[in-house]
């Protein structure tokens, strides 16, 4: 190797390898071993340079949205709705960015918002998709979880797929919400003087 | 005395001048990732850039606002945008740093458009393309220039594979056996993991995390020391290898990190590899000096900045 570049050059590529350690190295090695980000930094910033809390902890139950609707004269059965028939970016593992959305909606604030505007986006799309076929009235939302180290899922036949509520114990489902055409459908029109 | 002569050293590995061919692999090879990356969510491009998708109206995880989304018009422009970059950063030495701050752009856009569909890659793809577009050393094409790029990006993924071992011993990695058991059991469980899963015994899964947590904690250290270095780069490009068979649409992320490594070829492999694309380019566009050897191979241009 030959010598260090010297005077403003030198400067320059000093620099460089400070700004990369300011605004990565370091971050990221803070980050990885504090729970909260110090105090010089910004909450934007701190999420951004936050990559390595990625798979640290054993899980003890895989968790899924399955989701249920109810359509115009189904006699009030709940049918399964595969979110890989409304979005077909499957990135999130086989599970597609909706499915992702919906797991990170947990919270009061942004769950029902989500959940509502879902089964919004479904009702819509059933009915662009099927225009004589009966339209979607009703969502409900269920979440599995399902432990790991039980046989089907620690000795699984073939990749992952969602078990249908059906053939899952009872323990293992619990509805999240349920949400009806009058959540998602617009206000009437107020009527005209006469 | 000694401290001069430790320091000058330490200046030399940090910055100091040699064959950076490999530097300039690196540069296509994580542009490539990234346009893999975009290629791969663009065949979805109506449901993840437009309104003809779900986009929620709150903010996810991050808290901060979506992105607006393209018009279905202006999708060809993003195409275009995206790949017009990738192609100067390959072709047009002296933008080269141009195409990197639109590729900046394009990451963050990326990013910031749907969340539901970024992941930690794309936050790294933001920081690479930024530190790309003000790297130093090289001007234009040439075999040798600082070394400090090279060290920059080279510290960047030893980080990543330092603190990821860090987070992983604060959390289960070393209390428990089965964490690599559990997480492959889930939803991203492909054919080959789930092959694994019935034949593998639960010591194998134990070895594989012992394995992974040593390698990570240990990397400064065995991609540093010249003679760990063959078997960190084997080990580690197995280990991306087993996490895109294992699990499903995770192979965009070890392609990302596989690029990172031809940091750490020895410079005249890179300058083979990068000779023989050049070839392969022009072969492909027809040019007749197809079988003539690169500029960057059989006559380097050494910068020199004393003159």
């Amino acid at each position: 190797m030959k010598s260090v570049a010297k005077g403003r050059h030198c400067k320059r590529l000093f620099g460089y390898l400070a700004v990369v350690a300011g605004f990565w190295v370091l971050p990221v090695l803070i980050f990885s071993v504090g729970s909260k980000p110090p105090y010089w930094s910004v909450r934007f910033f701190s999420r951004q340079v936050s990559v390595v809390n990625l798979f640290t902890h054993r899980v003890s139950a895989w968790s899924y949205f399955q989701i249920q609707g109810r359509y115009t004269g189904g006699q009030g059965k709940w049918v399964d709705l595969r979110l890989s028939d409304f979005s077909r970016m499957e990135n999130f593992g086989y599970l597609t960015r909706l499915d992702r959305m919906l797991d990170e909606a947990g919270d009061r604030r942004r769950g029902p918002v989500v959940r509502r505007e879902l089964a919004a986006f479904l009702a819509r799309e059933t009915a662009a998709r099927f225009p004589s076929g009966p339209a979607l009235r009703e969502v409900r939302y269920l979440r599995v979880s399902a432990p790991t180290g039980e046989p089907r899922i620690a000795f699984p036949a073939g990749p992952w797929a969602n078990a249908p509520v059906e053939n899952v114990p009872e323990t293992w489902v619990r509805q999240i919400g349920v949400v009806t055409d009058r959540d998602w459908a617009p206000p009437p029109k107020p009527l005209a003087n006469p | 005395m000694i401290g001069k002569i430790l320091l000058s050293r330490l200046g030399n590995f940090l910055v100091g001048e040699a064959p950076v061919r490999r530097f300039r692999l690196f540069e296509l090879a994580f542009t490539a990732a990234f346009l893999i990356l975009i290629s791969r969510n663009l065949l979805e491009a109506r449901e993840w850039l437009t309104s003809r998708g779900y986009h929620r109206s709150v903010p996810g995880l991050s808290g901060i606002e979506p992105l607006p989304l393209l018009p279905g018009w202006a999708i060809p422009f993003f195409v275009v945008f995206v790949f017009g970059a990738g192609f100067g950063v390959a072709k047009w030495a002296k933008g080269r740093r141009f195409c990197f701050g639109l590729l900046f752009f394009a990451a963050v856009y990326a990013q910031g458009v749907d969340t539901a569909s970024a992941f930690a890659l794309n936050k790294i793809y933001i920081a690479g393309f930024l530190f790309l577009a003000f790297s130093p050393g090289r001007d234009n094409d040439t075999a040798s220039g600082s070394i400090a790029g090279v060290r920059a990006f080279q510290g960047m993924l030893l980080t990543l594979y330092f603190a990821t071992g860090i987070a992983k011993a604060r959390g289960d990695w070393l209390s428990h056996s089965d964490v690599v058991w559990t997480h492959a059991q889930g939803i991203y469980r492909t054919e080959t993991a789930a092959w694994l899963l019935r034949n593998l015994p639960l010591w194998g899964w134990a070895a594989i995390q012992h394995s992974v947590l040593v390698f990570e904690l240990g990397a400064p250290l065995w991609f540093g020391w010249r003679r760990t270095r063959p078997v960190a780069i084997a080990f580690g490009l197995g280990f991306h290898l087993g996490i895109a068979l294992l699990m499903k649409a995770v192979w965009v992320f070890s392609l990302q990190m596989a690029a990172f490594y031809v940091l750490f070829l020895p410079d005249d492999w890179a300058g083979e590899v990068l000779r023989r694309l050049q070839n392969a380019t022009r072969a492909l566009l027809g040019d007749r000096a197809a079988g003539q050897k690169s500029r960057c191979d059989s006559r380097p241009n050494y910068l020199d900045r004393s003159q």
